[in-house]
């Protein structure tokens, strides 16, 4: 969820500097743009949709997470050329890499879990489990591979049930997909870039379609 | 039937290619975001 914060900011502040700046909404045109559901939907089947994630074992969903991330990593270098993307290539690395050398899951030590579920009654997780239905799975600090690039961030604002562990490699996601939304309002279409210019079409998207309504007479 | 197929097809023009393309890769940077991030939530423990 927290990732999904970094979409809505770089979004509205896309919007906003269109805004202040006068400029028409672009945004880049993406090449196979087709692989980010395709790795989006069977990681959602593993880790979200409970009658699936149920019957899944744990090896599979691990070959899930591992596979998918490499779509994905097939889908950043097909756009490295667009704003953003390095960061999100990275990120993404740098997950991939922590998650392959630690059996398929995101490690999270029994410290972090702590902190982040500290009403969990005992037996609700244990070390070399996964953690619930997430990517995660609980490993001693000392036994994680690359324990620097694991969750062990905290963010624990609100309550418990918003309570989230996040990774270096999460973080330098947020930033790329803020980085590409920022490119929204930037200066003049690209050669790849897909511009929404037109006099009355600046800024609002709802303006947009408004202006396409009275194209066509309504 | 068909004036009501022809209504459909006549709203469906009215949207602007342009805008679904740009919805279209807005929901997919989510699902990028959401498929290459690995945040652990506490995944119904101690919830």
């Amino acid at each position: 969820m927290i990732l999904l914060y970094a979409v809505l900011a770089g979004l509205l502040a896309g919007l906003v500097r269109a805004g202040l700046t006068r400029r028409s909404l672009r945004f880049p045109g993406l090449r196979l743009l087709w692989l980010a559901p395709a790795a989006y939907l069977p990681q959602h089947l593993a880790f979200q949709f409970s009658p699936a994630r149920r019957l899944l074992p744990d090896d599979l969903a691990a070959f899930i997470l591992v596979g998918t991330q490499l779509l994905l990593l097939a889908f950043v270098w097909a756009n490295r050329q667009q704003p953003g993307f390095w960061l999100l290539g990275l990120g993404l690395v740098l997950n991939l890499l922590v998650i392959a050398l630690n059996g398929g899951f995101m490690p999270i030590s029994p410290e972090t879990v702590a902190r982040l579920a500290p009403d969990a009654p005992p037996g609700t997780w244990q070390v070399g489990e996964r953690l619930g239905s997430t990517k995660d799975i609980v490993l001693p600090a000392a036994d994680i591979r690359f324990e620097w690039l694991s969750d062990r961030f905290l963010m624990t604002a609100g309550t418990s049930a918003n309570r989230v562990a996040f990774s270096i490699g999460d973080v330098i996601i947020a930033l790329g997909a803020f980085r590409l939304l920022w490119m929204l309002g930037s200066p003049g279409p690209g050669r790849t870039s897909e511009s929404f210019q037109s006099p009355e079409s600046r800024f609002s998207l709802g303006s947009l379609h408004s202006n396409r309504e009275r194209e066509y007479g309504d | 039937m068909q004036h009501y197929i022809l209504s459909a097809k006549l709203s469906l023009a009215k949207i602007d290619p342009r805008y679904v393309r740009l919805i279209i890769a807005l929901v997919s940077l989510a699902m990028f975001v959401l498929a290459a991030g690995a945040p652990g939530a506490t995944g119904g423990v101690g919830n």
